[in-house]
């Protein structure tokens, strides 16, 4: 059975960088079989072992740049290795480890939500809400087309 | 105007992530010679805000999400601030639940700095390629490592999840106590995953310590070598303390020499004690005993502040560790470096502990949780997190909402250390007032040993490389290098 | 005993002709969301969950208050109407502050279950943010106006059931809020008996017990309803 995994994070004590996590917990929500979700605060090694056992993997980020409209699954390749005083890994980064210490990696992609109110507040943006809104319905219909279930 | 001559700034900038904003500068004089270096820290205050207008009682929930990595110690120090507030004893089994779940995260948040963060650092050479040194590189010299980190992390995470659930972690300590007691299957569960938790830690160990003797030599010297004070909890008997409670000797702090600058110091004195200063460059202030003055009153907590002013640990395999830290290191352990082996044994101390309470039948017991009315309007509370001594420091009205909240933060506090010890490397290998790759490697393992913490800060994506700067007197930019 | 027939959805339904459609629908088995509504209180239609379609009326009718009729056709999950519980329960969340993560009520409330049966997987509205306070004066519960969706369940089971009248309806538009006594803190309205009815009876985490922390809040409307019969029929012995 192939295993999907949806990997959301972000800090949601700062207003939109919390979309990738809100997402990822609006899906767990949804409790759709074959789909593993989990909504972080950021990305630690161990979850390297978990992405060991997937077979595809999307992961949900803020992006505080420019996005490609609409909001698009990007493909992502391992590599880049982690900055050097953060406590949290890039997506490659989680990919490379996942290979280097399971012998596998999922196919993977990520999801950029465009961003701009990073202030010290619960709950996301007008436009954070509304790309949250695309992101929702691209995710749902990923998982159907991959998985073949709503 | 001539470069050489004249004071230059050389400014390391690592944003990727906008993760706190933290960046390097490091001031030369007019020779050439490095002045000062300073670790800025741009990005970290403003979680006040949550938590003004909110009831007393949400403090633990609202702050355990400060922090992706220490969750658990803003958790507690919420709670035991808030058993302040009720001012309440709490129940004996509840303290013991609590001080099991800070011991799984010291445990899985030492496991991150050491098996994944810092080991570069010792394993890989100080000359080594940048785009090998790291992570990647580690793995691919020392698979076995890496892999060992991550079920030690997994162990941690289970202990949590044991306790707090797996939903419902960042409220299970309440004010009062805890929310729900532990049952003897989860506690057998959690002893089961203790024997490779040990041989994990002890394979570190003797990894790191094989290490020290033949080749890092040099690091134990320049990485923030100095005298300063140190601060941080001692048990009632002088053994290492995490958590305070009945067990509490209060906060001690010492000078390298060994001798005491202050002894059962309780929390509720502790801003008197010290002070806090503010610098334009930094958002983290810097706090330091008062009556020393900033310089002298400096002082530095986290792993190797709690052995060095412990008598002793309290349990066998640490306490062998603690006497070969202290024949290397001195009665007093100033080398900063030598954080990384304290971490090391406070694995071993946090799995024996664990061990000692998952034993205790008070373990099990269901009586978890005191309950009162608002009983005092200011309260500080105190815990040892990963990095350090944590306060939370609230003020609530006659009906315990919250006015106002200071939190003391352990990278603020050894703030002034990591800028020390950033100085002490980059005056000893910037040769001839050129950025090497070597000397930046350096500076970065340097802050790395105080394992700050900037996950309370945005996350967003949006690479941007670290930049290293050379600044002239002027602010001209006289070379500027990306990292990362 | 007067009786109409009229059918609900793919149902043929027979009931007191002094019955509304949702009692109907609840005869029938049909499940209509409702929120303000709460069986022992009086309906007041506030909260618009219950809307449903009738055939031959353009306007969409509160089940709760709106009588049966004879032959009535009545549609309770048509696309239009999914949309639009959906869209107010995105109302009530972006109207207010739910932080559910922090929240006393956390797992055990109407509101997120609401959410969760209407499809809300996520907001498609911008959240207000508006600046509310927490009232805690009284000795024994709390009301956080955060998470008030103005349902009137503790106005209503005060006057109605308690008859103490401690809460009411203040101000208008998005300035409204559930007002204590004269728009005093809860704890200075001597009316109140400190009976808990109102905290038993809110649907989301707005009015708790005071030293409740996240997940800790467990209401049961049901003992209301278990009141309001032994009452009625002078039982007070299940």
């Amino acid at each position: 059975m192939s295993q999907h995994l949806v990997i959301g994070y972000g800090n949601t004590l700062r207003g939109d960088d919390g979309v990738g996590w809100h997402i990822a917990a609006a899906l767990e929500a949804l409790a759709l079989p074959q789909l593993d979700v989990t909504a972080v605060h950021q990305l630690t090694p161990e979850l390297a072992a978990r992405m060991a056992n997937a077979d595809q993997v999307v992961f949900v980020d803020a992006h505080h740049g420019t996005v490609r409209q609409p909001l698009a699954l990007e493909p992502l390749q391992a590599g880049a290795p982690p900055p050097p005083f953060s406590h949290q890994l890039s997506p490659q980064a989680l990919l490379q480890l996942s290979q280097q210490l399971y012998g596998r990696q999922p196919q993977a992609w990520q999801l950029l939500i465009p961003a701009q109110a990073w202030a010290y507040r619960h709950g996301l943006s007008a436009g954070a809400t509304a790309a949250m809104d695309e992101a929702m319905a691209l995710l749902l219909a990923w998982i159907r087309r991959e998985a073949g279930h709503a | 105007m001539h470069p050489e001559s004249t004071p230059r700034r050389i400014t390391i900038d690592p944003v990727t992530r906008i993760e706190g904003h933290a960046k390097i500068t490091i001031q030369l004089d007019g020779s050439g010679a490095v002045a000062t270096a300073r670790f800025h820290v741009t990005e970290y205050r403003g979680f006040e805000r949550f938590c003004e207008g909110r009831p007393f009682t949400e403090m633990a929930a609202i702050t355990a999400r400060i922090c992706g990595i220490c969750p658990v110690s803003h958790l507690l120090a919420a709670a035991k601030t808030g058993d302040k507030i009720l001012g309440v004893a709490i129940p004996p089994a509840a303290e013991h639940l609590r001080r099991l779940m800070n011991l799984a995260q010291l445990t899985q948040s030492h496991a991150l700095s050491f098996f994944h963060l810092s080991s570069p650092d010792f394993l890989l050479g100080w000359n080594s390629d940048p785009t090998q040194r790291n992570l990647f590189g580690l793995i691919a010299a020392n698979p076995d490592l890496a892999r060992a980190g991550i079920r030690l992390r997994q162990f941690g995470q289970g202990v949590i999840e044991a306790l707090g659930g797996r939903k419902i972690h960042a409220a299970w300590a309440v004010p009062g106590g805890v929310r729900s007691p532990l049952s003897p299957a989860l506690r057998d569960q959690i002893r089961a995953g203790l024997p490779e938790a040990f041989t994990i830690a002890e394979r570190g160990l003797s990894l790191f310590k094989q290490l020290l003797d033949t080749q890092l030599q040099e690091e134990l010297e320049v990485f923030g070598n100095f005298p300063s004070l140190f601060l941080g909890l001692v048990g009632k008997d002088g053994s290492w303390e995490h958590y305070g409670g009945r067990r509490s000797g209060g906060i001690r702090v010492m000078a390298s020499d060994g001798s005491l600058v202050a002894d059962g110091l309780q929390e509720d004195d502790v801003e008197q004690f010290l002070a806090e200063a503010v610098e334009p460059w930094s958002y983290l202030k810097f706090p330091y005993i008062q009556a020393l003055g900033p310089q002298a009153g400096s002082y530095r907590v986290g792993p190797l502040a709690r052995l060095n002013l412990c008598d002793c640990i309290g349990s066998e395999r640490a306490d062998q560790e603690l006497q070969e830290l202290r024949q290397r290191g001195g009665r007093v352990v100033t080398a900063s470096f030598l954080y990384h082996l304290a971490r090391l044994i406070e694995i071993l101390a946090c799995l024996e502990q664990m061990e000692q309470l998952l034993d205790d039948p008070l373990i099990t017991a269901t009586h978890v949780r005191a309950r009162a009315g608002v009983n005092c309007h200011e309260a500080m509370g105190v815990s040892e997190a990963p990095r350090g001594t944590l306060f939370h420091h609230y003020w609530v009205d006659a009906n315990g909402l919250i006015a106002k909240v200071n939190l003391i933060i352990a990278t603020g506090q050894n703030n002034s250390a990591m800028n020390r010890t950033i100085t002490q490397i980059a005056r000893h290998y910037l040769a001839d007032g050129n950025l090497s790759e070597a000397m930046l490697n350096r500076v970065e393992a340097g802050i790395r040993c105080f394992d700050p913490c900037l996950s309370c800060s945005t996350h967003a994506a949006g690479q941007m490389p670290l930049l290293v700067q050379l600044i002239g007197p002027d602010g001209t930019l006289l070379e500027e290098r990306r990292r990362g | 005993m007067n009786l109409y027939s009229l059918r609900i959805d793919d149902h043929d339904v027979a009931i007191a002709a002094d019955s509304t459609v949702l009692q109907a629908a609840q005869e029938a088995s049909i499940a209509i969301p409702t929120l303000c509504f709460l069986e022992g209180l009086s309906a007041v239609a506030a909260c618009r969950m219950c809307l449903v379609e009738v055939s031959g009326n353009d306007t969409l009718l509160p089940a709760c208050i709106t009588p049966v009729q004879e032959g009535m056709q009545v549609h309770t999950a048509t696309p239009r109407l999914q949309d639009i519980r959906r869209t107010l329960i995105e109302l009530l969340f972006t109207e207010g502050n739910h932080v559910c993560g922090i929240c006393v009520a956390n797992g055990h409330c109407e509101l997120q279950n609401l959410a969760v049966e209407v499809g809300m997987d996520h907001s498609r509205l911008p959240y207000r943010f508006p600046d509310r306070h927490v009232d805690l004066s009284h000795p024994l519960f709390g009301m956080d106006h955060n998470r008030c969706v103005l349902c009137t369940r503790c106005v209503r089971v005060c006057d109605e059931v308690e008859g103490a009248h401690v809460w009411d309806v203040g101000w208008r538009g998005e300035h409204c809020r559930i007002i204590a006594g004269l728009e005093e803190p809860w704890g200075a309205v001597e009316a109140c008996t400190h009976c808990g009815k109102c905290v038993e009876v809110c649907p989301t985490g707005a009015l708790f017990h005071r030293g409740d922390t996240t997940d800790e809040k467990h209401s049961d409307p049901a003992r209301l309803q278990a009141l309001m019969q032994a009452r009625q029929q002078q039982r007070w012995n299940p």
